[in-house]
């Protein structure tokens, strides 16, 4: 938005190419005023997919290409490391069209429109083909097949391969049951092969192996299945190995909790009676139906992962100057307002809940309660600052938060969580969580999936309760209809159900309104949870 | 302390504690079944090199406390290893693969276990091509076989 | 697994171990068709597992190599079966202990063989048994249990009938006295024990095979033996020796459960053996009971108590045969009191109570472990034969008043039983005796007045033994029934006091003269609402000399306390006077009289002889007081009646006999007289008869001044309650003072048979 001018003449373009293109194809986008160029949506152009749909509610954050790319593209990103590390990549700042293409396609995952629109408007400037050379970046192996792998327009040509690949998936599996470990072939002719010791381990020990690979991180355990078949059926079927995981309480159901575990602040409530978990270790558990494996069971029953973080982006329009007094027209400006609401959750029960206008890669690694502790005390560091030799070294040593960072982070709020109890035990007593008690007589709690989230309010008279609920991203119709589906994580993501203070003197509850409720999605974030 | 006597499969008689020799379950479920007679304990699927490795660390763990059960609190920091045991297993990859071999046959728990993590920690953060250049192993895949695999286990993830 | 026997060394057993780890691991036979074969090369091909694995290692190129795991299980499992076939043929061979010693033989044989092949397949145990486990596989067990279900299902099942067979007939001969090898059935025991799996956790054990198969049918012979051991041995001996070999076959059967059995079957034997040796002949020792108790048989009477209290609701017969039993003792012994006629010490009345009581009462301590419910019995028993008995017959207030009398012959002066200890002891026999007696109010109202006259005339034994009576008595019914008795103890006290002052004050008042003309006296104040006195029925004129004493202690007395009132209790005065004219005596006679001879003999130091109105107009006493006394001076002869021997009556004179002689110097002629003594009693019993109406009455009031309403028969109830510790009310007493208050107005009769109080 820096450059108001060039902005100007994109958007006259863009309207020009509106009002040419048939009017009614595109359903009126909710944009915030009806004569106002729904900017929300990626700019217009050679691309192919122009006229894409209006973003879900609930869809994913990437939805922006066509349906059949994106089915592609979530196959493939997964290939690249996973997580995400939010380090600032601006060293390198994008100079060819791909590299600001692919700095669009970034932001725009990000949920940052107002940056991804200035890329996208760069690279195509620089190359107006540059989403093709794009599509042949990272989709080459898609694209390089004699046609697009959309099933529905399978050609006759293409039936072999389909065949091949319509053996359902699990069968597909199970036919890989116990073969061998395949060893890398000689890489000169005549030598012998390089020495693989693995192929040589019975059953046995592979899945010892795999068992602690699991443990300490199911996304490794993931991608050891990719290595080979045998690998991929262990990944499949070791039940103990996936039992173990739904038990453990690094990643399993052994870390969740179903009750508060600590009051606002993070200190432990302490409990003589034990807490409720839904796989207890020192009796006999079994996989509730209607799952029938564990690995299911760790697969969808609700879960929150403390691997990283849960961002819910929200990008709203703000009439400019020239609105107040005469009807908004193309050229009265309209500002982009883009701010972020952050989740981090921590294993005992703690929650930090941040909402800034400040972008994930600023201020997302530095969500920690290390740091929220500092930057809400920064009084005494400034005051400090200059005092003493002892405060000097102290801030000097332990003060590596970049100011956009702290003064973000001053707006979090420490909190704590838990998840919906199955069993119907009823709320503690200490749980402040009752809104329109005596109007709703349904248990607010009604879905497992639920979680209800305490944190500080505006001062110490307050407390905010937030209602959310986990949610799976919608799958595209495309790509549920390819022979693999994707199968993409579970639970991943958090609705709104409901927002309220409650203030504890005069014990009532006022309700938040939350005009662009739009849900958290979760990202990974290097080095978090793993310790 | 009486000392007893193993035959590796390559005829090499060696001489350990008897306390030493059962930190394999085997050996120890022996003796108490057979009593000691004097005689060499053959094991036939172990051979000297190894074998040396596995008393070395036998040694080493001698007075350890009996392995506790295999619950979640051994297995969390699961691929944590001691100093001593990452040292002892830096060997190579068909040495180490030997060792836990040996201790799977021999019933040692503990060394299989620090085996495994060793090789577990080996996998962690490498891509499935990396892991495949690591141990040599082949991709049997067909890329149509690769890419169901991948969409089938997407999920685990977690991005 | 057979050449076990013999031992098997080092090298066998590593082989054998290998070859099955070798099996296990060898999942690339699949591939390469080879691996089996080499892992087999490594073994010593074994007896047992060698033999099966190459049998069948050739149909494993085309196995999946998880069922490897399997198979290797499947065919140890039929290796067991085939051997237990085996073991089974030859066990047709074997009969009774034989085949006891061939069970024993082989099943140590295969469970020591057992341990060593789960050692052996440890492997497989650890890996392919371990995952079925948790994948909740039912019929797969580690390897050792393994060994056990085939034992049971192909051996245990077979033999199972003939096994427990041999184990009874060798408990029988046991039982019939003989000697046996014991360890056998131990190892049985124990082997069936072990058999018992949980179906849901293997690595648990149940007890159930145990108790089918071993326990009911050892149960159901024991019952048999018994039934006819005890049936036979009823026939053929006595009551007594039937109860000594029953108690000695409970005790016999207990010790067999420690010497070879499970403690599991205590329960069951212990039941069967009551239910046969006990329960089945209850009635028979029952009828015995009688027998046994009329001819004291402490020990036999202790071993049915023993041997009935075992079984349900057997002792409860017992306890009436036993209440009945005491009762005819307690009136036997009465009966036998009473056959001298109405004149019988009361002593000798309470003793027959307090022997039979103690009788029983050592029998149910030492024969019936003093069960609280024969204690009950026994204590039913005693407050009949104590409430109503033939001397009883006339009024059930007989046996409180004699026991008040014998109460006060303890306490009184003068009684034989002097030493304190003892004296202790019979005041505890009396409360037992009490604690049986329902008028308590009559004991009360006798014991009240004896004491009153043991504390006036100064002759109780002590204090001592006084003051413990009433805290038993206190103890055994409260403050209020021995509120009185205490305050007559007080009056003692501060007329004690009283008396010091009055002599402190007379030493500052009276002078000379007066000291010269006083007689020596001493006084007690006794409080009017707590003794049982009445006033003089007879007027009477003092003479001068006590009249002055008296007077001037009452100046004294008002002084102190102004507005009281004092009744002089002359009946109840005596004192001594010197006869100093009788001529030929060394030393001067002293008579102990009472105030009313005083007031005759006084007469006469004016002149010798004086006519009966003479005396009769000085003293004013009525005819009825002074008769008698009269009497009792002409009886001992201080006095000579004129005409000689005539009775006092209006035309008698009397004359001094100035030659009295007696034995003793101090001649004793306050005597009670007969009369009076009758006279006293029916008067208690009157006043027992007054107190009781009032007493009722006040509980009703009571009772309705909380109510408020009441139906009629609800207060009937209600007063009984309250007022039974006292005496058993009897409803028409009831009724005509609920109806004696309505007419006072303090309840009235309201619709459907309901009272209301008046307030």
């Amino acid at each position: 938005m820096e450059d108001n001018a060039e902005l100007e003449s994109f958007r006259r373009q863009w309207r020009e190419e509106v009002t040419r293109r048939s009017k009614p194809k595109t359903g009126t986008p909710p944009a915030p005023t009806p004569t106002a160029p729904p900017l929300s949506r990626l700019p217009p152009t050679r691309h192919e997919a122009a006229h894409r749909n209006e973003v879900e509610e609930e869809g994913p954050p990437l939805a922006s290409f066509d349906p059949d790319e994106l089915a592609q593209q979530v196959g493939e990103l997964s290939v690249q490391p996973a997580e995400e590390d939010f380090s600032r990549r601006e060293a390198v700042e994008p100079t060819s069209a791909l590299e600001h293409f692919e700095r669009a396609v970034e932001k725009e995952a990000e949920g940052n429109l107002g940056d991804s629109l200035t890329h996208y408007r760069k690279a195509y400037r620089l190359d107006s083909a540059v989403d093709k050379s794009y599509r042949n970046k990272h989709y080459s192996h898609v694209w390089k097949r004699p046609n697009q792998p959309t099933p529905a327009q399978a050609t006759t040509t293409q039936l072999q391969a389909a065949e091949v690949e319509t053996v359902p998936t699990q069968e597909l599996i199970a036919s890989f049951a116990h073969l061998p470990i395949p060893q890398a072939e000689s890489i000169i002719e005549n030598t012998p092969p390089p020495p693989c010791p693995i192929a040589a381990m019975p059953s046995e020990v592979i899945a010892e192996i795999l068992n602690h690979v699991a443990l300490d991180d199911p996304s490794t355990f993931a991608r050891m299945a990719l290595v080979c078949k045998r690998m991929a059926y262990h990944f499949a079927h070791d039940q103990p190995t996936w039992k173990g995981l739904c038990q453990a309480s690094k990643f399993g159901f052994g870390g969740m909790h179903y009750d508060f575990a600590c009051d606002v602040l993070g200190l432990p409530i302490y409990t003589l009676g034990s807490r409720y978990t839904p796989f207890p270790k020192d009796e006999p558990v079994e996989v509730p139906p209607p799952l029938s494996s564990w690995r299911q069971v760790f697969q969808s029953l609700p879960r929150i992962r403390y691997t990283g973080v849960y961002i819910s982006t929200v990008n709203y329009t703000r009439p400019g100057a020239t609105a107040a007094y005469s009807n908004v027209s193309w050229n009265s400006p309209i500002h982009i307002v883009t701010y972020y609401r952050y989740l981090r959750f921590y294993p005992d029960g703690s929650v930090i809940s941040l909402l800034t206008s400040t972008e994930p890669v600023d201020v997302v690694p530095y969500i920690s309660r290390e740091n929220v502790a500092a930057a809400l005390t920064p009084a005494n560091r400034k005051h400090k600052r200059n005092a003493s030799d002892h405060g000097q070294s102290l801030s000097g040593a332990a003060d590596p938060l970049p100011a956009v960072a702290s003064n973000a982070l001053k707006h979090a709020r420490r909190g704590r969580w838990h998840l919906a109890s199955p069993t119907n035990t009823p709320e503690p007593s200490d749980s402040a969580w009752k809104p329109e008690s005596g109007a709703t007589e349904k248990p607010l709690l009604s879905d497992q999936r639920d979680i209800i989230i305490e944190t500080e309010g505006v001062d110490s008279r307050y407390v905010n309760t937030m209602h959310l609920s986990l949610r799976s991203s919608t799958i595209p119709k495309a790509a549920q209809a390819s022979p693999a589906p994707p199968n993409p994580s579970k639970n991943t993501k958090l609705a709104w159900k409901g927002f309220w203070s409650y203030n504890k003197i005069s014990e009532e509850w006022g309700e938040f309104g939350i005009p662009n409720d739009r849900a958290y999605v979760f990202r990974r974030v290097r080095g978090w949870g793993l310790e | 302390m009486s000392s007893i006597t193993l035959t590796s499969s390559d005829g090499i008689e060696m001489s350990v504690d008897r306390t030493t020799a059962e930190r394999s379950v085997l050996i120890k479920n022996m003796l108490d079944d057979l009593g000691d007679s004097g005689d060499a304990v053959p094991l036939p699927n172990v051979n000297e090199a190894v074998l040396k490795k596995v008393i070395e660390w036998c040694e080493h763990h001698k007075n350890d406390p009996p392995s506790a059960s295999d619950d979640d609190d051994n297995r969390r920091k699961t691929t944590d290893i001691d100093e001593w045991d990452q040292k002892f297993m830096q060997v190579d990859q068909e040495m180490l693969f030997e060792i836990i071999l040996a201790a799977n046959y021999l019933d040692i728990k503990a060394l299989l276990d620090v085996g495994c993590k060793t090789v577990a920690n080996m996998i962690k953060g490498k891509s499935p091509e990396e892991i495949r250049k690591t141990f040599n192993i082949q991709n049997d895949f067909t890329p149509e076989e690769e890419d169901q695999i991948r969409r089938e286990n997407e999920w685990a993830e977690d991005r | 697994m057979l050449n076990l026997d013999g031992g098997i060394d080092m090298k066998a057993y590593m082989g054998l171990y290998t070859a099955v780890h070798n099996f296990c691991t060898s999942q690339k036979a699949v591939s390469t068709g080879q691996g089996l074969q080499q892992g087999q090369r490594g073994g010593v091909s074994p007896p047992t597992v060698g033999s099966s694995t190459t049998q069948y290692g050739l149909g494993l190129t085309w196995m999946q190599a998880h069922l490897l795991g399997e198979e290797l299980y499947k065919l140890l499992g039929e290796y067991l079966s085939r051997h237990l076939s085996d073991v089974f043929d030859k066990s047709q061979t074997h009969t009774e202990e034989g085949l006891l010693g061939f069970y024993i033989r082989e099943w140590e044989r295969y469970t020591t063989a057992a341990k060593y092949v789960n050692h052996i397949f440890k492997y497989l145990n650890r890996h392919w048994v371990k995952r079925e486990i948790d994948e909740g596989k039912k019929n797969v067990y580690d390897v050792y249990t393994l060994h056990l279900v085939r034992w049971k299902d192909d051996f245990f099942e077979n033999v199972h009938e003939k096994v427990m067979d041999a184990v009874l007939s060798l408990i029988e001969k046991q039982r019939n006295g003989e000697t046996i090898e014991q360890s056998q059935i131990k190892s049985i025991v124990d082997s069936f024990v072990s058999l018992g799996l949980d179906e849901n956790d293997s690595s648990k054990s149940t007890l159930d095979v145990y108790r089918k198969y071993f326990q009911d049918p050892f149960i159901d012979a024991t019952k048999v033996y018994y039934e006819n051991e005890s049936r036979q041995f009823v026939a053929e001996n006595s009551v007594v020796e039937y109860m000594k070999k029953a108690e000695a076959r409970l005790d016999e059967e207990k010790a067999r459960v420690g010497l070879y059995l499970h403690p599991d079957v205590t329960k069951g034997l212990t039941d069967t053996c009551l239910a046969v040796l006990v329960t089945a002949h209850s009635t028979l020792l029952r009828d015995e009971f009688q027998v046994l108790l009329d001819n004291e048989r402490q020990e036999d009477l202790a071993r049915m108590y023993r041997l009935l209290s075992r079984i349900k609701d057997g002792l409860d017969p017992l306890r009436t045969t036993f209440e009945n039993h005491v009762r005819r003792a307690g009136l036997a012994a009465v009966e036998k009191v009473a056959t001298d006629g109405e004149n019988f010490e009361p002593k000798l009345y309470v003793d027959a109570l307090l022997q039979v009581h103690t009788r029983y009462q050592n029998l149910v301590d030492d024969a019936f472990n003093g069960e609280s419910e024969f204690v009950r019995s026994l204590d039913n028993a005693c407050r009949e034969f104590v409430n109503r008995n033939r001397i009883c017959k006339t009024s059930s207030s007989k046996s409180p008043e004699l026991l008040a009398k014998y109460t006060d012959s303890l306490l009184k002066k003068g009684s034989k039983s002097a030493e304190e200890s003892e004296l202790e002891e019979m005041l505890v026999q009396i409360m037992t005796v009490f604690k049986y007696i329902e008028d308590k109010d009559v004991f009360q109202k006798f014991y009240s007045k004896n004491l009153a006259k043991r504390l006036v005339h100064v002759s109780s034994v002590s204090d001592d033994a006084e003051t413990s009576m009433i805290s038993k008595l206190k103890e055994a019914c409260g403050f209020e029934y021995t509120n009185k008795l205490q305050r007559m103890f007080q009056d003692m006290q501060i007329s004690k006091d009283l008396n010091n002052n009055y002599k402190d004050w007379q030493d500052k008042v009276l002078d000379d003269d007066d000291r010269k003309r006083m007689a020596d006296a001493h006084f007690q104040i006794l409080g009017t609402g707590f003794w049982p006195l009445n006033a003089p029925t007879t007027p009477f004129l003092a003479p001068p000399e006590i009249v002055k004493t008296a007077e001037r202690f009452q100046k004294f007395y008002f002084d102190k306390h102004n507005g009281r009132k004092l009744t002089w209790l002359w009946q109840l005065c005596k004192g001594e006077i010197k006869a100093n004219y009788i001529k030929n005596a060394k030393v001067p006679y002293t008579f102990q009289v009472s105030t009313y001879q005083m007031g005759i003999l006084l007469l006469f130091n004016e002149t010798d002889t004086l006519t009966y109105s003479e005396i009769e107009k000085a003293t004013t006493l009525t005819n009825e007081i002074l008769d008698p006394n009269l009497s009792i001076l002409l009886k001992a002869k201080v006095l000579i009646a004129n005409p000689e021997g005539a009775k006092p009556e209006p035309s008698t004179a009397f004359t001094l006999n100035y030659n009295f002689k007696n034995k003793k110097v101090k001649v004793n002629l306050n005597i009670q007289i007969k009369s009076e003594q009758k006279v006293e009693a029916d008067d208690t019993h009157k006043t027992i008869e007054e107190d009781r109406k009032l007493l009722l009455q006040s509980a009703i009031v009571r009772i309705m001044k909380s109510r408020k309403k009441m139906k009629h028969v609800q207060l009937v109830q209600e007063v009984i309650q309250q007022v039974k510790s006292r005496f058993p009310p009897k409803i028409p007493d009831i009724k005509k003072n609920i109806e004696a208050l309505m007419e006072k107005d303090y309840i009235e009769r309201m619709d459907g048979d309901e009272i209301s109080y008046i307030a």
